[in-house]
């Protein structure tokens, strides 16, 4: 899904221009060109003309700055204006999604419809299964009543011309929690009360219209603070973003002016060994199961949309919070980095964790890597901690946890690895609060676990194959 | 012998990243008889930082060709091979 996605290279092309002007110290300048460099007036417009494709642009980037798009005053603020104030002041604003709505496209409405293609024909099998007497025929064409109409799909499947289609909300039918929904102007809102920050929305609407906020002005100005030591922790999904080896990317990392880089893969080392010991003594006082709890996105869930399942969950942290722990410990002064492929990392960070100072994305740091023109293939190999072994490398993929909570406390129990957030596994999460299919159950947000996050760079093919080869090492 | 096709992959990280991550697994799980006529290299930069084109860029006997997608390469490449042969 990555790749095919030309509205995902449009953000990506507007953060390594961002980047690539913060390191010439020139965005203040500069971020005003951007629209126009990248919609020229002799290329074809996008939407209805060039004004409107830079406008949106214009809002998008003010997203990245780390500013929200709501109000129509940001209209009178010209892009140079944001810049200056983004380099000024530490970004502390709350929400980490937001829709951009100039760029929504405001979707109709998900229904079923009849095309051009109804030829009226005698059969009419549209007509005559229809539950809800939903279908007339109107100048020998079949015609949908919607305030009758219950979304079966029935008239659809039956129709020998496939003359009537369905037209979804791509955002709207990915989020797993009904969290965004359409206002009355028809763009959509996102109810933060609800979402889980999984980012099934961002990566799904094809308009880019739905953002996340980024924290890279704030995370270049540490970097380039020579007062300030600063430290990246890179997520163990890491090892399949690039075509290089572990050791390899972690020195590119450092090579964009890190001090040091550790791997959050050592934290993970510290989950599966609390994690292990709790998992046991839960089993010994009788519990039923015990869920991981390393994915925010599916913590978020239980909190927001399944109360039930919360006694169930291990108090364990996540190899994040241990790996930033570790660090803080060394260098109590240092701010910590996190590098990962999620979005509800942020959220995790900035409401639990006060260890992680900043969040990045992988789609982020590919931007530094182009800004600072570090190749990771060409990066010498940086000697690897030893104290990490392929099971804390292991949480990039959907079954590591669970490998790794094996390898620890034997083969003895039944386990369960639960791969996305999808109706049919939400329903069978809260069902095995009266009936658990197995004693350890792994869960992650996103199907394949982390190294198909949201926010990762690598197309998920050569991901999964790099992470199999740094763990066969 | 016929002359071979020389193909220039940009394995740069600007490439990388604006979609070009797959070039070099596209070009290497071609067949057998379409990698004999071809004489793969692969460079840091085809010099996209000058140019107003998008990458990622792939260069065909000395052409450069620009928004190259895993598919297209495939397609290019075939239709380079079809012209020779």
């Amino acid at each position: 899904m990555l790749y095919d996605n030309f509205a995902m290279l449009t953000k990506r092309e507007l953060l390594i221009r961002i980047v690539k002007l913060l390191k010439e110290r020139n965005l203040v300048d500069g971020v005003k060109y951007i629209p126009v460099e990248m919609r020229p007036r002799n290329k074809r417009p996008i939407k209805c003309c060039v004004h409107k494709d830079r406008y949106i642009l214009k809002h998008k980037i003010i997203s990245i700055l780390g500013f929200e798009i709501t109000d129509e005053e940001i209209d009178l603020i010209p892009l140079s204006e944001f810049a200056q104030k983004a380099l000024d002041n530490k970004n502390t604003k709350e929400n980490i999604l937001s829709v951009v709505h100039e760029a929504c496209s405001a979707c109709m409405q998900s229904q079923y419809f009849v095309t051009n293609m109804c030829r009226g024909c005698e059969g009419r099998p549209c007509l005559m299964n229809c539950p809800k007497a939903a279908i007339s025929f109107k100048g020998g064409k079949a015609c949908i009543t919607q305030e009758d109409c219950v979304g079966c799909g029935l008239c659809s499947k039956v129709c020998p011309y496939h003359a009537i289609v369905y037209t979804p909300v791509p955002c709207e039918e990915a989020c797993p929690v009904k969290a965004i929904t359409k206002a009355e102007d028809g763009t959509e809102h996102i109810d933060k009360d609800k979402c889980i920050y999984c980012g099934k929305c961002m990566q799904t609407c094809p308009y880019g219209a739905i953002m996340e906020r980024s924290k890279i002005i704030d995370i270049y100005k540490s970097i380039t603070d020579p007062e300030k030591k600063i430290i990246a922790i890179p997520a163990p999904a890491i090892n399949g973003q690039f075509n290089a080896t572990p050791g390899q990317i972690l020195s590119a990392i450092k090579a964009i002016g890190f001090d040091e880089v550790v791997e959050v893969a050592l934290g993970a080392e510290d989950t599966s060994r609390n994690e292990a010991a709790e998992f046991e003594e839960r089993m010994h006082e009788g519990k039923p199961f015990m869920t991981t709890s390393c994915c925010p996105a599916y913590v978020g869930w239980v909190d927001k949309h399944a109360p039930m399942v919360k006694p169930f969950v291990s108090d364990t942290r996540s190899p994040m919070v241990y790996a930033a722990r570790r660090v803080k410990e060394q260098y109590p002064n240092a701010e910590v980095v996190f590098i990962g492929p999620c979005l509800a990392k942020r959220y995790e960070a900035e409401t639990y964790v006060p260890e992680v100072d900043y969040v990045m994305s992988f789609e982020e740091l590919g931007a530094f890597m182009v800004a600072y023109d570090i190749n990771p293939e060409n990066c010498e190999e940086q000697p690897l901690n030893p104290e990490v072994t392929k099971y804390g490398r292991g949480y990039a993929q959907a079954g590591g946890v669970r490998n790794a909570i094996v390898a620890a406390v034997g083969n003895g129990y039944t386990t369960l690895s639960v791969e996305g957030l999808d109706k049919k596994n939400q329903t069978l999460l809260k069902s095995m609060v009266k009936k658990p299919e197995a004693q350890f159950v792994e869960v992650m947000a996103c199907e394949g676990g982390c190294v198909n996050g949201p926010c990762s760079l690598a197309p998920l093919t050569l991901a999964k194959r790099q992470i199999k080869k740094a763990l066969e090492k | 012998m016929m002359e071979k096709i020389n193909v220039k992959i940009c394995v740069g990280t600007m490439c990388y990243v604006m979609g070009g991550a797959e070039l070099r697994d596209a070009i290497e799980s071609l067949p057998q008889n379409i990698l004999e006529h071809l004489n793969v290299s692969y460079s840091p930069c085809l010099g996209c930082s000058e140019s107003e084109q998008a990458p990622p860029f792939i260069e065909v006997n000395g052409k450069r060709i620009a928004g190259v997608s895993k598919n297209s390469l495939i397609q290019i490449v075939k239709e380079e091979v079809r012209n020779v042969v």
